[in-house]
């Protein structure tokens, strides 16, 4: 671990202009992903800049729908009463998120903004386009299992390996972002950008700017929706493929629907082929099949990942079926 | 009298451990102690062309850095040989002697500094240039050759006549297992303090053999035995990796020695996962052959482990064939073992080592051999019970494995069984009930305790053996409690000091046979030299009474006849002004290792849940029954059954270590990317022993369960998602994709009795068409050109396709012959190809090409082939050599070239 130098805040303004004023800057909140990074030196800031004294844990409803507060805990948010009423997917992909110690720890903001799990750029000493652009991908060629097979260019393949992520995609959160010249909102659904030709470009948070909020829309379909993973283990383990569905039901039949994959892609997957596939119709077993069928629509398996295109297509099933779909 | 021994006692170092009390090797405080951190290759082989560390020593707070430019000279310690008594060292190699690096994570050099922080970050600033080599990795793709031993043992086995066994049969298995690497992982990393005073070294670290620590780094760092002192006095966890002793452990002494103060090394995980061993990746071909009865007429297992670089760690590697000859009733059974050489760390034993991936391979397919014969798999199992074991011929001390049968099958209900795979359901969930036998040796090794009485009426026992977290302090303290006729509380056992007297390595589950009888004939000759006192002295009670007349309890001796009659410990002591009574014992095992067979025996059995469309399994239910002779303390023994059966679940499910395919470096080397189970992966477990003490073995009739636990719990998780899906899968570990990926094959079993099994698809080799069927060994050695050439080429193929059939010993001995030379440690394969093909080109042989393309293979270079043909030019003197060598390079270029072309 290099050096460096702890600031700790207790204003948004005195945080942004620290930020701002460091090159390289780096702020931690619960700490559960930087502190692993700069130990394994992958992330080797000059100054953290400690937030958790910034006034960004609330959680508020409000006449269209809720907002947390980016330094709220995700055992905080997995157990609100609203989010388990309106938003259940969100709280079953928070509950599936790593384990209850780092569930209390964690934040909502940071969760949104770890780095991806490819173990080739959580280990310094392998070439990774994404730590040091033009590198080299590792996993291309390497160990692949974990990796994309959707929007993967042949510079990176990693995935994205927030649950809470693919929940708020399905759910059309909006981040409220703050910097130097104040707020902005954006689409998490816009945030995340693949990889192309410049895979170290992960996100859209810009220099000495910081996740203050996320806003959650009620919406027609927010509170029929569900979250389903699928890991290595019973628990603690990252998503091999997961699924966030949303849907809005009227007589049976799809009147809306998100559909939002997670394991699978360097951002939350939305697949609005799958979508289309069933909006208008009954949750009969040929429509799950024709939604199963678009979602993978232009998948590139690899080697080692192979069996997630067949995944994804039984993990919608099943969540579909959850949601009132024919077994 | 027998009070404490056999009752479910709290553990006596509970409360230090929940309070934070109990002091770990890394946790001793020493004044002045400075800092160190282990620089590691990045590559897998090849060697380090510079390393710069002017940055690193300059960097605030250093101490020292020291590589192969700077180290000292350190011997190699003697091997430690599974089965052996010689050697404590995990590898032959020793560190920083010289630029050659041979696996990934090698130490390369030692960061020294005031604090961990500052030897962190300098260590960071080293910076290091390799010349990287293409390294050999895959099970598949390493040089194989079959060692003449393996654990002091021929490492090819035979008895009776496998292949006339075979075609008597009426059934046949033929089938594939692997297994992965798993690495310990225990919670506590491996840790060294090293503190000299003037040329007397003490060493804090966790350790299974304290003794095994003073031999190894006596040797290494070529000082005596005797000046170093070894202290271990609490372990978190171990599992095999903190058996035998790493290279480590000498740079910390090293690195002390350097900076003339104490220094602590500690290995980060992701160092845990490259210097101190694993299990290693094991491939199998199990043949079986059966009458309509199930009655077993013959056994071939064929088996690889991968091993590293060092030929002289093989000694060390444990073989996973050696429970196949003795495990069932069967006249013809064949075992050959192969290793792999790759550019890999050394493996050590880990939980159950040999009989986990053995036992996978064989009560799989005796599983699969139940369904193809539409018996019950205990049934079967039992029809080929043993009550000699059949490999030695002599009987066991005991065996009570059918009692674990019958008790596993009671307590889990298995006579509900449906014997169709996929016939319980509960709701989404496929439930299916697998099992399987466990066995593990039961050696004993000598040991040496004292005990000391005082006058106060406790006593204190000591023993350099080890508490790996199993519960060693509390039984020792309820078996001396007992010979002493002490209660618990005024008894206390310190272990983990190599001042103590002399315990052999705590591991193979032999530490409560073979360290327990030293602790209960320590505590019984204390306990006669005071009633002996006592006897003799005209002012006791006792005086003159017959000494079998005397019994003790809660520190008063008297007589059995008129027990009014006696008198305390304290009292004779005191009255003689004795402060202390001491005795050592010196116990060991005897003639009857060579008159019985010694193992613990068990019996596995798993009901999983299912999730067919996801591929998820969950172990709902275990039951494990256990036959490891008396236990001692069920409370801790019934522990350490949930850990190795959580072990075995992991094994099943989710553990493996996976290795980079291109630069053979470990790509999951954290614990959240190397699963262990965490609690949603563990079902309801149950535990039962047979406890029939075992007085064959050792006075205390202990047989030991730390192995047997873990053992068959995989094979009986992968037999009951058979049960439940009907997938066979015969790789380790069953994770959700295979699952989801594997056929349903429920209607294959019952259509294959009298009618052997299509052997399984083969890698795809040259005459791939018109390939014949072999038996195991030959078609392992056929496979081994298929691996080196990419196909068989035609003339060996020939050879294998008619010699097969005329003289099969032939073959055999000609492919010993072929890989004694082929595989040789004298010259890497590359350069043994390049010469052979060089020789073949001289020769005017056209065979040379196949040569060329194994040496292109293997890494070598157009420069290298064409030099071969100018040398062969040379050599012969004429121009033919360079001519046909040019041709056949010329057009292995272009087949390349349009090889990189259709895969790109």
């Amino acid at each position: 671990m290099q050096p460096f130098s702890y600031h700790r805040p207790n204003s948004q303004g005195t945080a942004i202009a620290t930020l701002n004023a460091n090159s390289q800057a780096f702020a931690i909140a619960g700490g559960t992903d930087i502190l692993d990074l700069m130990k394994n030196g992958v992330k080797s800031p000059d100054h953290l800049i400690d937030i958790n004294d910034l006034p960004l844990t609330k959680i508020e409803e409000t006449s269209v729908g809720l907002c947390i507060g980016a330094l709220s805990r995700l055992s905080d948010v997995a157990r609100h009463p609203v989010v388990e009423k309106n938003f259940p997917a969100i709280a079953q992909a928070l509950l599936v998120t790593a384990s209850p110690q780092i569930r209390n720890m964690a934040t909502i903001g940071g969760n949104l903004l770890q780095r991806s799990r490819c173990p080739y750029l959580r280990n310094a000493s392998f070439a990774c386009n994404r730590r040091e652009p033009s590198s080299g991908c590792s996993a291309i060629v390497g160990v692949n299992r974990s990796h994309a097979i959707l929007g993967a260019s042949e510079h990176c393949i990693c995935v994205h390996p927030s649950d809470l992520a693919v929940a708020l995609v399905a759910l059309d959160a909006k981040l409220r972002l703050a910097g130097q010249d104040g707020e902005r909102s954006l689409a998490l659904e816009d945030f995340y950008f693949l990889p192309g030709e410049t895979p170290e470009c992960e996100n859209a948070l810009q220099k000495g700017e910081l996740i203050v909020g996320i806003d959650i829309p009620y919406s027609p379909w927010a509170a029929n929706s569900h979250y389903l993973k699928v890991g290595d283990r019973a628990a603690f383990a990252f998503a091999l493929v997961s699924v966030a569905a949303s849907l809005q039901m009227e007589n049976g039949i799809v009147r809306a629907a998100r559909i939002v994959f997670g394991g699978v892609a360097a951002k939350p997957w939305r697949t609005r082929a799958a979508e289309a596939a069933i909006e208008g119709k009954f949750l009969e077993t040929s429509t799950l099949r024709s939604a199963a069928d678009a979602a993978v629509q232009g998948a590139k398996p690899r080697i080692g990942n192979a069996f997630k295109v067949e995944m994804m297509q039984r993990v919608l099933t099943r969540a579909l079926v959850e949601l009132g779909g024919a077994a | 009298m027998s009070l404490n021994v056999g009752q479910p006692i709290d553990r006596v170092d509970g409360f230090l451990k929940v309070t934070g009390a109990a002091r770990y090797a890394a946790e001793f405080a020493h004044q002045g102690l400075a800092h160190s951190v282990l620089l590691q290759s990045t590559i897998s082989k090849g060697k380090i062309v510079s390393i710069n560390t002017e940055q690193a020593k300059r960097a605030p707070g250093v101490i020292a850095v020291i590589t192969h430019l700077n180290a000292p000279k350190l011997n190699k310690a003697p091997q430690a040989e599974l089965g052996g008594p010689d050697g404590s060292a995990a590898q032959n190699w020793v560190p920083l002697q010289s630029e050659m690096v041979y696996y990934d994570g090698q130490h390369i050099g030692v960061v020294v500094a005031d604090t961990l922080e500052q030897a962190n970050y300098a260590a960071s600033l080293v910076k290091v240039t390799y010349k990287e080599e293409q390294p050999d990795i895959g099970i598949k793709t390493s040089p194989l050759f079959t060692p003449q031993n393996l654990a002091r043992k021929p490492a090819t086995y035979s008895r009776g006549d496998t292949e006339k066994g075979l075609k008597r049969a009426a059934v046949h298995i033929d089938q594939r297992y692997s297994t992965a690497v798993d690495h310990h992982s225990p919670i506590e990393p491996h840790a060294t303090i090293a503190a000299w005073d003037g040329d007397h070294l003490t060493i804090y670290e966790p350790t299974q053999w304290l003794v095994g620590v003073q031999m190894a780094l006596a040797a290494m760092l070529g000082i005596p035995e005797a000046n170093i002192r070894v202290v271990s006095p609490f372990i978190g966890g171990g599992f095999g990796c903190k058996v035998f002793v790493w290279p480590h452990s000498a740079l910390a002494a090293v690195a002390a020695k350097r900076v003339g103060r104490p220094v602590r090394l500690v290995l980060t995980r992701r160092q845990m996962f490259t210097s101190v061993g694993y299990r290693p990746e094991s491939s199998h071909r199990l043949t079986l052959g059966a009458d309509q009865e199930g009655k077993l007429l013959a056994i071939v297992h064929e088996a690889t482990v991968k091993t590293d670089v060092f030929p002289e760690d093989d000694v060390g590697v444990a073989p996973v064939t050696q429970a196949t000859p003795m495990m069932y009733a069967c006249e013809n059974v064949t075992t050959v073992h192969h290793l792999a050489r790759a550019n890999v760390g050394p493996s050590v034993i880990m939980r159950g080592p040999s009989e986990s991936p053995n036992l996978f391979a064989l009560e799989c397919a005796l599983d699969e051999l139940a369904y193809a014969l539409d018996i019950d798999p205990i049934e079967l199992r039992l029809r080929n019970y043993t009550e000699i074991n059949p490999e030695r011929g002599i009987p066991w001390t005991s065996k009570h494995l059918r009692e674990c049968y019958q008790i596993g099958a009671e307590k889990f209900g298995w006579s509900k069984r449906p014997s169709e795979p996929g016939a319980m359901r509960d709701g989404r969930y496929l439930v299916g009930w697998g099992m399987a036998s466990s066995v593990y040796p039961a050696p004993r090794k000598p040991a040496s305790a004292r005990a000391q009485v005082f006058a106060d009426g406790s006593a204190l026992l000591q023993c350099a053996s080890h508490d790996l977290g199993t519960g060693a302090y509390t039984i020792f303290t309820q078996i001396a409690a007992d010979a002493l006729g002490l209660p618990l509380v005024k008894v206390r056992v310190e272990l983990g000091d190599s001042n103590f007297p002399v315990g052999p390595v705590t591991g193979l589950s032999m530490t409560s046979g073979s360290v327990g009888p030293a602790f209960q004939a320590a505590g019984e000759a204390a306990r006669q030299k005071i009633v002996a006192l006592a006897l003799d002295d005209p002012e006791s009670p006792l005086y003159g009474i017959d000494v079998e007349n005397i019994a003790v309890d809660d520190g008063r001796m008297f007589s059995v006849a008129e027990p009014q009659k006696g008198e305390t410990y304290t009292a004779i002591l005191s009255r003689h002004k004795i402060y202390k009574v001491e005795a050592v014992a010196d116990v060991g095992p005897g003639e009857e290792t060579k008159q019985y067979a010694m193992n613990s025996f068990g019996a596995q059995f798993a009901e999983v849940r299912v999730d067919p469309a996801l591929g998820l399994v969950r172990v709902s239910r275990f039951v494990g029954v256990y036959d490891g002779g008396r236990i001692l303390n069920p409370k801790t023994a019934r522990s350490q059954m949930l850990g190795g059966i959580i072990g075995g679940i992991g094994m099943a499910l989710s553990e493996r270590t996976v290795y980079d395919p291109n630069n053979g470096r470990i790509v999951n080397g954290t614990l959240w990317n190397y699963l262990l189970p965490v609690c949603a992966d563990v079902g309801n477990i149950e535990a039962y022993f047979v406890n029939e003490p075992d007085l064959h073995t050792n006075p205390l009739g202990v047989k030991g369960v730390g192995e047997v636990c873990l053992v068959g719990v995989a094979p009986a998780i992968a037999n009951a998602i058979y049960h439940a899906t009907g997938k066979r899968i015969r790789e380790l570990p069953i994770t959700p994709d295979k699952l989801i990926l594997t056929g349903e094959v429920t209607a294959v079993c019952k259509t294959t009795i009298s009618q052997p099994k299509p052997l399984p698809a083969k890698e795809k080799t040259m005459n791939a068409k018109t390939e014949k069927t072999l038996p195991p060994d030959l078609e392992s050695y056929r496979d081994s050109y298929a691996k080196l050439f990419g196909g068989v080429p035609p003339l060996p193929a020939a050879r294998f396709d008619f010699a097969a059939d005329v003289d099969p010993e032939f073959l055999r001995k000609a492919e010993v012959l072929r890989a004694h030379v082929f595989y040789s440690n004298v010259f890497d394969q590359k350069t043994i190809q390049l010469m052979c093909f060089g020789i073949l080109l001289a020769q005017g042989v056209p065979a040379a090409a196949e040569h060329a393309k194994a040496a292109r293979k293997l890494g070598a270079s157009w420069q290298e082939l064409w030099f071969m043909c100018e040398l062969g030019t040379v050599i012969a003197g004429g121009l033919g050599p360079v001519n046909q060598g040019g041709g056949i390079l010329d057009k292995l270029r272009k087949e390349e070239e349009g090889q990189e072309k259709r895969l790109g």
